[in-house]
């Protein structure tokens, strides 16, 4: 139920990865003793780590014809003292999200790392899924009109391009939390209200609640719909938590929250680039996902290239996706009452490797027709694996799922715990529900989860810089 | 996002805005490596090209000046990035942003004219007696050394637009023009943001209360 890192050789961010020597010999591996650009003025703030070669400068290819290359050129003149402080991860540098009023020592790559905003897609949907997220989600108040909703859509979008870069917003009254951006993401869907207030001959024929799924709903209004989503996304909890304040007040004379969930998957780092999220039964989960820039990947979440025209798959908007959020309890308690064969039986893989039951490998391909010595298929046909595979060629998604843990208390009860299912796909109705269907029909692991919260958004496209989130509808 | 606002000349308005003609196409077609959020953000002290890119990537730059081509630029002293006001249901707001001296002679801004209302000052924060900051009318106005920058923001230097008879609502756009003492304009368009601070106390009292209006709008 989770998300396969894309292949780090089409990792968006210009990070370093992951063990390679922090000041060693590879010119272009990453951070450096050099220090960091001077480049600002008391004025917008932001990164002075061009020279990093992580930096924003280099995650969105600006530098002028002449200006440093990443990491390549100390750049005498326009060098700063670096801070003298060894970082954990990397030698520290000074940023100034606000000003110079706001310096703040920062380290690389984890904490200087950016995805670029601006783009025809948006960010926060192909890219490696960061350690933290937390899905907004707003409701419009009842006289924000098209107008108005433009309005918002300009704030926000500004805002969110200046601190996924590591600069403060205007009228920021924290700056210093925007320093350390850690790849920060923000990332927008429209709710069904929203695309019906603007532009209601645009909405795709899916944006609406999803069918129920019987037996296995238990939905609760509380995780559920919302005219418009903000899904936020980075490896450090604090910028995270600016990010959300800040778009939040911004929002707040245009809408109201709806609901908020938080999610967190292991710290970037933790394991090698690429390795598939684990949830908390303990699963490896997101195997087979599309990779970034991968043909199946265009297919699946946008729609395009030959494949999608071969499947039929379209998009809503070019360059559009749709977004299924799904919140999905974990019933903790009686799932610990199995055994781990029994665990593995349910999921059909293995719970270390991850590898299905006929295979040795997380990637093997599963073999449904072998059968254990009593005549029975090692791989169950309720079991989840078998359950969810579908080889029809226009289906599938790009999961990007994180967990949550007793956001409300203790979990004494061995409820509380679970899983914020994301699923970016072209055509909810072609791709996710027919899954779903499957599943909520016969899957052994329904007994242990609970669907209690699910929504559904139109992922409009990106924007240029100067342009807000917003062509899709109001172009 | 920046918003340059680049201070021309009266006598050189009439070409700025056949200049921006050329520089808003330039904003269609501005894609994501056009200009990096670092270059972007140090545009103000940086190249007249880089500002001028600054200012074609800005959605609210106004076609006057803001646009501005770069060998104008070359010649504009004054340039404010990041200008923001408090959106406000009451009578009066602050205006903000970063004004940035870009020649090597000071500065001086005399006086702040705007459409939406005849009352607009320049305004200082300074302590009185007591010690507590309070803002008031500039009596010389807001002084940019040479190459410098002058942050107005919320406790400190602000443009005071007074008499408002309608709301600023968030996403709007005020416009104001600052003017120097040698009779050169600056045309600054800022976005109306919520914000809940800028709640300063006028010298004298006589605005305090119309502030105090503002307290827990947002």
């Amino acid at each position: 139920m989770g998300t396969t890192d894309p292949d780090p050789a089409h990792d968006r961010t210009q990070g370093t990865p992951a063990g390679s020597d922090p000041d060693g010999g590879d010119p272009a591996a990453g951070p450096s003793r050099r220090g960091l650009l001077f480049g600002l003025g008391a004025a917008g703030g932001g990164l002075l780590g061009r020279a990093l070669g992580y930096g924003a400068g280099a995650a969105q290819a600006a530098p002028a014809p002449g200006g440093p290359a990443p990491s390549s050129d100390p750049s005498p003149s326009g060098v700063m003292e670096d801070t003298g402080i060894e970082g954990e991860v990397g030698r520290a540098g000074w940023a100034e999200p606000g000003g110079e009023a706001s310096r703040v020592a920062v380290s690389s790559p984890v904490g200087t790392d950016t995805v670029p905003f601006f783009g025809p897609r948006q960010a926060g949907i192909d890219t490696p899924a960061q350690t933290h997220a937390v899905f907004l989600a707003l409701d419009l108040r009842p006289e924000t009109d098209r107008e108005r909703i433009e309005a918002l859509l300009r704030l926000l979008t500004d805002d969110a391009a200046r601190l996924t870069q590591g600069r403060a917003t205007l009228a920021d009254t924290e700056p210093e939390l925007a320093a350390a951006p850690a790849r920060l993401t923000v990332t927008f869907g429209f709710g069904p209200e929203l695309v019906a207030r603007v532009a209601p001959d645009r909405a795709p024929d899916w944006l609406g609640p999803l069918p129920a799924f019987q037996p296995i709903d238990a939905l609760e209004d509380r995780w559920s719909h919302g005219d418009l989503l903000l899904q936020i996304c980075g490896d450090d909890r604090i910028s995270v938590a600016h990010a959300r304040r800040m778009l939040g007040k911004v929002a707040r004379p245009f809408a109201g929250v709806r609901w908020v969930q938080e999610g967190f998957r292991a710290a970037r780092g933790a394991h090698p680039t690429g390795t598939t999220m684990r949830n908390l039964f303990g699963q490896v989960d997101g195997t087979a996902n599309p990779q970034a820039g991968s043909p199946a990947l265009e297919r699946i979440v946008w729609g395009a290239g030959p494949e999608a025209e071969a499947a039929g798959i379209s998009p809503w908007i070019a360059d559009g996706a749709s977004l299924v959020i799904r919140r999905i309890d974990m019933v903790m308690d009686t799932w610990d009452e199995l055994d781990r064969p029994a665990k593995e039986k349910v999921i059909g893989r293995r719970l270390g490797s991850g590898a299905p039951l006929t295979g040795e490998h997380e990637n093997d391909a599963p073999d449904f027709s072998a059968k254990g010595p009593t005549g029975l298929p090692v791989i169950s046909d309720i079991s989840h694996l078998r359950r969810a595979r579908m080889d029809t060629p226009e289906y599938g998604m790009l999961r990007r799922s994180y967990n949550y843990n007793y956001d409300d208390g203790a979990g004494a009860s061995g409820t509380g715990a679970g899983l914020i299912f994301a699923a970016f796909q072209a055509d909810v109705d072609r791709q996710f529900v027919p899954v779903q269907t499957r599943l909520a029909e016969s899957d052994h692991l329904n007994i242990w989860t609970r669907p209690v919260g699910s929504a559904v958004f139109a992922v409009p496209s990106g924007c240029a810089e100067g342009g807000f989130v917003r062509e899709a509808l109001f172009a | 996002m920046t918003t340059q606002n680049t201070l021309l000349s009266p006598r050189r308005l009439s070409l700025a805005a056949v200049l921006a003609a050329g520089a808003l196409g330039l904003t269609a077609c501005a894609g994501a490596g056009e200009s990096a959020p670092v270059s972007a953000a140090s545009s103000a002290v940086s190249s007249a090209a880089s500002a001028a890119s600054s200012a074609a990537a800005s959605s609210s730059a106004e076609p006057t000046g803001a646009d501005a081509s770069s060998e104008a630029a070359d010649e504009a002293p004054l340039t404010m990035t990041d200008p923001w006001t408090k959106a406000t249901d009451g009578e009066m707001t602050g205006s903000f942003g970063v004004l940035e001296n870009t020649s090597d002679q000071d500065v001086r801004v005399v006086s702040v004219t705007s459409s939406l209302t005849d009352r607009v000052e320049l305004h200082e924060m300074v302590p009185d007696e007591d010690g507590q900051m309070l803002m008031q009318q500039a009596p010389d106005g807001f002084t940019v050394p040479a190459g410098e920058t002058l942050e107005l923001a919320p406790g400190g230097n602000h443009v005071m637009l007074m008499g408002l008879t309608e709301p600023v609502q968030p996403g709007d756009e005020v416009t104001y023009t600052l003017e120097t003492e040698d009779g050169d304009v600056v045309e600054i368009t800022s976005g109306a943001r919520p914000f809940t601070g800028a709640n300063e106390s006028y010298h004298g009292g006589e605005a305090s209360d119309a502030m105090e209006g503002d307290h827990g709008d947002h």
